[in-house]
């Protein structure tokens, strides 16, 4: 395969990692510069990076090479071809899975995580069930981003590590979280990727600021949206905790008894809730009510 | 007559009710309630047949009530597809 010339190289320091990518799109280099201001860096001195990523749009030799570009990381290529437009997606869904195949050395769950006097808010879920979404509301009334992605624990300290990232809204939440906050940061829509139409809701400069401040964590809640519900925060008991939240994980069997003993510290040091709501007005009022009585 | 896995293998965390064992071999994780947790108690002291199960855990000081033998073997069923209790002799 051929790749068009101008290559540019960037840093991005995202929480405990350092990625270096090189792109010859300046399409993509513009947006991660909007979505990564405070942490992106084209110095490469002294910098040894933990990811190293290459997005690179194909010259066409074929007439389907139009106009589309391929990820790599390592010479490994996860996806086939995308859409030129869809460039910064892809260099995010890229990221989740580079971090997914390397960060072993924390548990990792599939979850997001928020911060608020001190204490961490572990959400997590499958998707579809509203977690990011609910992530970005909560972001919007206050609560520290840690990550809307990874929840990345490390058994040895007992914390949460931070790794603020923008915030991807699919499909309809693009609309309900224009909803629910009028001025919130989005950037630009792609349209028809593979998860549907995606936008991204920029992290808050606190959230980048304050990237090495690891949280403890307090709460465990399992949050689903349904339509024509009742906004319900419950006791969840500990032992389908433990499964539920055992089975979200990307690492958990491959940690072994390590793994075993991390989700036990995090289920008995939490309190366990499932969270089923129907609005983001009600969702953020319950866990800030959470918070509040602690 | 059924036993254990051996206890080396396998991690017991309790959860008020609730009873997660870990199998360090499979690396697997389940739940049980107290009755399955009495019941593997009493295979892993020696192996048992259901009935001497049965006696075992109506000895048992806490309030849970009567289980029937075939209750146990459900239970021991399951525990058996864990790869948790075998069948032996």
């Amino acid at each position: 395969m051929y790749y068009f010339p101008g290559r540019k190289i960037f840093f991005v320091e995202i929480g405990p990692f350092i990625v270096k990518a090189t792109t010859n799109s300046g399409h993509l280099v513009d947006l991660v510069e909007r979505f990564y201001p405070y942490s992106l860096s084209f110095d490469s001195a002294d910098r040894i990076a933990d990811i190293h990523v290459e997005l690179l749009r194909i010259f066409p030799t074929r007439r389907w090479q139009l106009k589309r570009m391929v990820f790599l990381s390592d010479l490994e290529n996860p996806y086939s071809t995308f859409p030129l437009e869809h460039n910064y997606p892809y260099f995010e869904w890229g990221l989740n899975w580079c971090i997914a195949m390397q960060a072993h050395q924390y548990l990792m769950l599939h979850s997001a995580v928020l911060e608020k006097q001190g204490k961490a808010l572990i959400l997590p879920a499958l998707p579809g069930s509203g977690k990011s979404t609910l992530c970005a509301a909560l972001t919007l009334r206050g609560w520290r981003l840690l990550s809307d992605e990874f929840g990345l624990y490390r058994p040895e300290t007992r914390e949460l590590t931070p790794m603020p990232r923008p915030m991807p809204l699919k499909n309809q939440s693009i609309e309900v979280i224009r909803q629910f906050a009028q001025d919130v940061p989005l950037g630009p829509l792609f349209r028809a990727t593979p998860k549907g139409d995606v936008c991204h809701v920029q992290a808050s400069e606190d959230s980048f600021r304050r990237q090495k401040e690891t949280a403890r964590p307090g709460w465990v809640v399992f949050p689903q949206f349904k339509k024509d519900v009742t906004t319900r925060l419950y006791d969840f008991a500990k032992g389908r905790a433990f499964l539920k939240l055992a089975g979200n994980s990307f690492n958990y069997k491959l940690q072994g008894e390590r793994g075993f003993r991390a989700v036990t510290d995090l289920v008995r040091n939490c309190g366990t809730y499932y969270l089923e709501f129907d609005s983001l007005e009600h969702a953020t009022a319950e866990l800030d009510g959470l918070c509040g009585s602690a | 007559m059924w036993s254990c896995l051996d206890h080396s293998r396998l991690i017991i965390e309790r959860f008020d009710d609730e009873y997660v064992l870990y199998n360090r071999f499979s690396g697997e994780t389940h739940v049980v309630n107290r009755e399955s947790k009495l019941i593997l108690d009493a295979i892993s002291l020696r192996p048992s047949l259901p009935e001497e199960v049965q006696t075992a855990i109506s000895s048992d000081p806490s309030d849970l009530p009567d289980i029937s033998v075939a209750q146990i073997q459900e239970h021991l069923a399951v525990l058996e597809q864990w790869g948790i209790a075998n069948r032996i002799g």
